[in-house]
């Protein structure tokens, strides 16, 4: 058994008397009492020099560069600071300028805190969310109806926090290129069905890319998504 | 101008000198961070990290120091602009790093655990001249001993505001308190001799 095991009416109340916490009356019957007690004199003695030891801990550096470490995840963020500002791209910026003055770290570390188990944030990975179009997509959409699922896409992303790393709509149009036997050729891109825009988020691993990609507008109104995680070097 | 934790903290008898001239250099990367400047960052990080692995170290062990360490510049690097110059930076940094990681100590379960202590066994070195050190007392200490202490006596932290950090009762943080010195006088002696450092 440990000496703070042992059972001493004085024992537990050492530790305040060392820090002068305790009230008159007790501090003069414990120091009556350590006039007689060579074990809880002792007791005091080591407390103090354990009290000044802990307060004059010399701080350590980690072992390794922790900053390659940090430097390397804090990469992804980089995209929304350079991130275009058009359409939904505007609106994401603008939640996610809300979300960094209220705190967005407060906010990515309660999302973080949800999940099961996990404490760091280390690992992880970034996912694409690829939003396919089918034929006929968007056909017979005005103007203020685009604005609304523009708006609604942004909620969606602003809801992620700092999970949504970026993301954007696609216009219209464009142009494929292509290397042949012949020679490159490029033309213009016929429109038609094809991605009409992506985001990129940050997950924990795929299952949680996955549940993310489900609750997606795109879904709802009809498109399919590719997610495809962003190969880690 | 509020004193800095990580420069001049309630410890600063710790290490002088140690962290030479880093006041006002230190604000001054913090805000050029804040405009996205990654070499003040990397600066900041460099000025400060020993520091925040050292409370790492000592509040949630070796193993995990590495990771609770970065997750709090991470949430450094995404809430700088919530910090809003009016303390120091390290104060902010401090501040921050503290609400982090006593977060990730309690999600390891209950701080405070009576059959904690029966499960306490002191470090016993083989070699019987191997003095065992207090960073490694601490780290063997029973989890809510040990937040308690490393609060109270490695950081400097009042017993009032330790006990609404942890949602416990002053007396709580006291009766901790006293436990965790005994067990470290106990390891401490156990261990070889009264070597503390």
């Amino acid at each position: 058994m440990h000496d703070s095991q042992r059972q001493d009416p004085w024992r537990t109340r050492l530790s305040e008397y060392v820090d002068g916490e305790l009230a008159s009356g007790e501090r003069e019957a414990l120091e009556a009492h350590l006039a007689t007690c060579d074990g809880c004199t002792e007791v005091v003695r080591d407390l103090r020099e354990l009290v000044k030891a802990a307060r004059e801990l010399p701080d350590r550096a980690p072992a390794a560069d922790a900053w390659l470490a940090l430097r390397a995840a804090l990469e992804p963020r980089a995209p929304v600071a350079a991130r275009p500002h058009r359409s939904w791209a505007a609106l994401l910026a603008f939640a996610a300028g809300v979300l960094v003055t209220l705190g967005a770290w407060l906010a990515f570390a309660s999302i973080r805190d949800a999940r099961d188990g996990r404490e760091t944030v280390a690992a992880g990975g970034s996912y694409m969310l690829l939003l396919h179009e089918p034929e006929g997509f968007e056909n017979g959409t005005t103007p203020v109806e685009h604005a609304a699922i523009v708006e609604r896409y942004a909620s969606w992303a602003h809801e992620l926090g700092a999970r949504c790393l970026a993301g954007d709509e696609l216009a219209s149009g464009g142009w494929e290129l292509r290397a042949g036997s012949g020679g490159a050729s490029e033309h213009e891109r016929a429109s038609g069905p094809g991605i009409g825009g992506y985001f990129l988020v940050q997950a924990a691993d795929a299952s949680e890319a996955l549940r993310i990609a489900r609750t997606c507008p795109h879904l709802e109104r009809g498109g399919w998504i590719e997610l495809r995680p962003i190969q880690a070097h | 101008m509020e004193s800095d934790p990580l420069i001049q903290p309630a410890r600063a008898s710790a290490c002088p000198g140690s962290l030479p001239d880093r006041g006002t250099g230190l604000d001054a990367d913090a805000r050029a961070a804040l405009a996205g400047d990654l070499a003040a960052f990397e600066r900041f990080h460099r000025a400060t990290v020993a520091r925040v692995h050292s409370l790492a170290r000592r509040l949630l062990g070796t193993e995990r120091a590495d990771d609770a360490c970065q997750e709090v510049y991470l949430r450094a690097w995404r809430g700088l602009p919530s910090w809003r110059g009016e303390a120091a930076a390290g104060t902010w940094l401090h501040r921050l790093a503290l609400n982090t990681l006593l977060n990730l100590t309690a999600r390891a379960g209950p701080r405070f655990e009576d059959a904690e202590l029966a499960r306490y066994e002191p470090a016993r070195p083989s070699d019987p001249a191997q003095r065992l050190d207090l960073e490694a007392a601490i780290e063997r200490l029973p989890r809510g001993a040990r937040t308690v202490f490393v609060l109270h006596d490695v950081e400097g932290l009042e017993h009032g505001e330790i006990a609404a950090r942890l949602s416990i009762s002053v007396g709580t943080s006291k009766s901790q308190l006293s436990r965790a010195r005994l067990l470290l006088r106990d390891a401490l002696r156990e261990g070889g001799g009264k070597r503390h450092a």
